[in-house]
Parts: C-alpha cells; sequence; structure tokens
C-alpha cells in the first residue's frame, strides 16, 4: 500500500522533471530566443538579485496589504447584504434583481468607471478588489442563510426564541459551512483582482505592476518570477483558508 | 392563480424600486448639480448616447468584435478543457502524471498570464483569442473531470459487459452522464470568457467594447462608458441564457429519467 501511494506521487513528479529538462535543453541550445524563453540558471539568478534588491519583498508587502484591505472591506459588506437577503425576504426581492443585473457586468468592465469617478487612486483599487470580493461573500451568505432546516426553525418557533437567538444559535452556525466557502472564493477572487488593479490601474507598486514593467522591458525573467510569486501567494492563501474552514467545522462531525 | 400572478407582479415592482430610485437620484442630482463627481450624468444623455451609438453603428460594430473573440476564444479553450479533463477523469494514470502540474499552474491568477501572453504571441487578435482560451480552459477541464468522475458505476459496468470499445463507451454512456457538470462548465466558462475578453482589450486591443470602455474613460466620457458596460452585460446575460436553453433541450431526456 506504501508503495503504491510512493508511485502514485512519483508520476506526478515525471511530467514536471520533463519539462525542467526540456526548458533547460532549450535554452542551453538556444533553439529560441532568449527573450522568449531565459534559461532556468538566469531566472533563478535574476531572482536571487530581485531578493537582495528587497524588490521582492516590497512589491509582495504592497501586494498583500491591498488584498488584505480589499478582502476585509469586501466580505463585510458582502456578509452584510447577503445576510439581508438571506433572512428578508422583502429585501431580497428589494435588492436581488439589481445584484442579480449587477453581477452579469464582468467586474473588470467596472475599471473605466472607477477610474473616472475616483481618478487613479488606492481608494478606486481598494474598492474594485472589495467589489470582487463582495460577489462570492453575498451570494454564500445568502445560500447559507436559506439551508437552515424546517425542523430547526419549527424547533425555534415552539419554544418561542427570539429572533436574536434563532439567528445566533441556529441559522448563523448551519450557514457556517457556505459562509466558509464563501470567504475562501473571496480571498482567491481578491488575490485575482489585486494583479488585475495593479495591471489595469497603472500606478506604482505591488507584483502585478512589477510584472507588467518587467514586460514593458521585455524582461521575461522577472515576469517568470513574479508569475511563480503570484501562484504561490494565491495557493498558500488558499491553503490558509482551507484549514480555517476545517477547523472551525470540526463540530460538525459527520453532519 | 391569481394569488401567482399578484405575487410575480409584486416582485417585479419591488425589484424595481431601487432601480427606479437610482435613475431617479441620478437625475435629480445632475440637474441640481449638487457634485461635479463623474458619475452623476442624467439618465436621459446615457439613453441618448445609447441611441446614438446605436445609430451610428459603432457600438455593434465593437461588441460583435468581442463577440467573435469571445465565441472562438471560448470555443478553443473549452475544447481542449474538455478533452483534458475527460481524460484525466477517465484514466487514473494520466491523471497522475498530469495532476501536480495542471493543479500547480491553477493557483496563477488568469490575469497573470496576460503580461506573459503578449510577450509570446504580441497583442494581435491571437493574443486574446488564446488569452480567453487559456481562462476558460481551467474551468472546464476541472467540470469535465468531475463530471467523468461522476459517472454512475452502474453505468460503466453495463459497458463492460456489452464489451463496448472506448469510442463507443466515451459517446454513448460517459459523455451523456457527464453533461450536466460539463453544462455547469460551459455557464461558469462564458461568464469568465466575457471577463477575460473585456480584460484583454482593456490593455491591448484597438477595437472591440473593452477598447471601447478604455477610449471613452480616456476621454471622460461617462455616458458611452456606462452605455458599453450596460451592453457587456446584456450580451453576456443573453449568452447565459441561450446556454441555458440548449442545456434544457440537450437534457430534456433527464425529465423522464427516474
Amino acid at each position: 500500500m506504501k508503495a503504491e501511494h510512493v508511485m502514485h506521487k512519483a508520476r506526478g513528479l515525471v511530467v514536471p522533471i520533463l519539462l525542467l529538462a526540456l526548458w533547460w535543453v532549450i535554452a542551453w541550445n538556444r533553439w529560441v530566443s532568449p527573450l522568449f524563453l531565459p534559461s532556468p540558471e538566469k531566472v533563478v539568478a535574476t531572482f536571487l538579485s530581485l531578493l537582495g534588491e528587497g524588490k521582492i519583498v516590497a512589491n509582495l508587502g504592497e501586494s498583500l496589504s491591498k488584498v488584505v484591505k480589499g478582502f476585509l472591506i469586501g466580505i463585510t459588506a458582502g456578509f452584510v447584504l447577503g445576510l439581508l437577503m438571506g433572512l428578508s425576504r422583502t429585501a431580497e426581492k428589494l435588492l436581488g434583481p439589481l445584484f442579480n443585473a449587477v453581477r452579469q457586468v464582468p467586474i473588470l468592465a467596472w475599471i473605466p468607471v472607477l477610474i473616472l469617478v475616483f481618478g487613479l487612486t488606492e481608494l478606486a483599487k481598494l474598492i474594485f478588489i472589495a467589489l470582487g470580493a463582495l460577489y462570492p461573500m453575498t451570494l454564500n451568505t445568502f445560500d447559507g442563510c436559506r439551508q437552515l432546516k424546517r425542523e430547526y426553525l419549527e424547533l425555534a418557533r415552539v419554544f418561542e426564541y427570539s429572533r436574536l437567538r434563532l439567528l445566533w444559535r441556529f441559522t448563523l452556525p448551519s450557514a457556517l459551512p457556505s459562509i466558509l466557502a464563501g470567504l475562501r472564493v473571496s480571498l482567491s477572487e481578491a488575490w485575482l483582482l489585486v494583479i488585475g488593479a495593479e495591471i489595469f490601474f497603472k500606478t506604482r507598486g505591488g507584483l502585478g505592476d512589477m510584472m507588467w514593467e518587467a514586460k514593458g522591458k521585455v524582461r521575461m525573467d522577472v515576469v517568470f518570477i513574479t508569475i511563480i510569486i503570484i501562484g504561490l501567494i494565491g495557493f498558500l492563501l488558499n491553503q490558509t483558508m482551507t484549514l480555517l474552514e476545517k477547523r472551525l467545522l470540526r463540530w460538525r462531525g459527520t453532519n | 392563480m391569481k394569488k401567482l400572478m399578484l405575487d410575480k407582479a409584486s416582485n417585479l415592482l419591488l425589484g424595481l424600486i431601487i432601480p427606479i430610485l437610482i435613475v431617479a437620484c441620478m437625475e435629480m442630482v445632475s440637474r441640481l448639480e449638487l457634485t461635479t463627481s463623474q458619475l452623476f450624468v442624467p439618465p436621459k444623455l446615457i439613453l441618448e448616447t445609447l441611441i446614438f451609438l446605436l445609430k451610428d453603428g459603432e457600438l455593434l460594430r465593437n461588441l460583435g468584435i468581442s463577440f467573435l473573440r469571445v465565441t472562438s476564444g471560448f470555443l478553443v479553450g473549452v475544447t481542449g478543457g474538455l478533452v483534458f479533463g475527460a481524460a484525466m477523469g477517465m484514466s487514473r494514470k494520466f491523471e497522475e502524471y498530469v495532476g501536480p502540474l495542471f493543479h500547480a499552474l491553477r493557483q496563477i491568477p488568469v490575469l497573470a498570464w496576460i503580461p506573459l501572453l503578449i510577450l509570446w504571441i504580441g497583442i494581435g487578435e491571437d493574443f486574446k483569442v488564446w488569452f480567453i482560451a487559456v481562462t476558460v480552459f481551467y474551468p472546464m477541464a476541472l467540470n469535465a473531470c468531475a463530471g467523468v468522475k461522476g459517472v454512475s458505476k452502474s453505468y460503466l459496468e453495463v459497458g463492460r459487459v456489452f464489451d463496448l470499445g472506448l469510442l463507443k463507451r466515451v459517446s454513448v454512456i460517459i459523455l451523456p452522464a457527464a453533461l450536466p457538470s460539463l453544462f455547469t462548465g460551459l455557464r461558469l466558462s462564458l461568464s469568465i470568457a466575457w471577463m477575460a475578453v473585456v480584460g484583454a482589450e482593456l490593455v491591448a486591443a484597438s477595437e472591440g467594447v473593452g477598447y471601447m470602455m478604455y477610449r471613452s474613460r480616456m476621454q471622460l466620457q461617462v455616458d458611452t462608458v456606462l452605455v458599453c458596460i450596460m451592453a457587456v452585460g446584456l450580451t453576456g446575460y443573453t449568452m447565459s441564457l441561450a446556454l441555458g436553453k440548449i442545456e434544457l433541450f440537450t437534457l430534456r431526456w433527464r425529465r423522464t429519467d427516474s
């Protein structure tokens, strides 16, 4: 059983290793222009030098601070909105159609409007990121609220629980899985939009900007490095959220 | 029956309250000139701009270009994703070899592909189509994989009993059973495709809706920008509806399925 497991993992490494080898061979023989495909050594060397210059940490910090701020604003607003629509049918009927209509518009399409209204400022970027985080959070919170089982609702009515108690003790706990899933999706959306904001809003700072500048100067090696870092951070953020999700849902057991 | 109609009518009215309020607000604010903020343009101006752009043909032309890009990129990406995802779902070995790399690349936010692709294939039509294709590839592959994996074991056993060849198994058993997941993937991919095309056109295009938005933004024409937003939203929504209808039609045999 153990051997099979190891084999299974080993197979997963075959393709990446082959590709790396291929990459190295192509770059070594200069079959493709170094502008298209820098050699692995160059990429590593550039990475180390950028690290030394502190550029990576600085830009990374910039992007991370944006994602945290935008994410927090977005999920708070999203949670409130989702809760409102989930708990009150009237609110759902009032806000729902508008929300669904706005949802049809790809989030990137809001960029020109945001720039026109708020200018090329940090605020505009934050609102953009928050908007992106808002959608999934609202939908998931809304879904979660509606998931409360009939029996629990009846039980609460029989015991004449106050609305607040119903909310706190019943609705929210049963909505927790959806809400946590919403948090996870919102975070990865927010990370995506941070990079997007740094590319589309064209201002200084952040990994997206670093990547865009590198594109302008045709520094493929820097582009590679930034892509890898961006992907890595995205992965870590996702993993953190998943761990949080698992931890908070422990009490659910086999439910 | 009457209650149902009354309910529907009241729902419609409630839903319209806030949009109407917003429009009224915008009208009032611009009339009274309360703020110089760019956002509050009189709704009448937006309507006029919409009509003008439609007559001019410019809106439709750009929308059409974007639509073509979306469709081509969508078809390429979805086909690739479908084949790849189905392969991952059907063959354990294949998934073991390709899975880790697939999931690693998946972590990269789609927008991060833009600079790389621009450096590799420039900023022409190819770039936009490929970018959309790459964006669409992942959700489709994931859904295809899930769909194929979800095919009921009993169906597969029937295939084995009848000694069906691979092609027959795929076309008669696996594909129909995986269709619901595939359609979910298609729907998701469609909205992602629109996001991708707008993104691509905002930075690297001289035509298309995204470019139109970019240009009008530079020229401070809020009305045009808003018209474009509505156009994109509407087109995306219509395509979604169309896809939904196709889904219902294709899956009509399911309703009689126990």
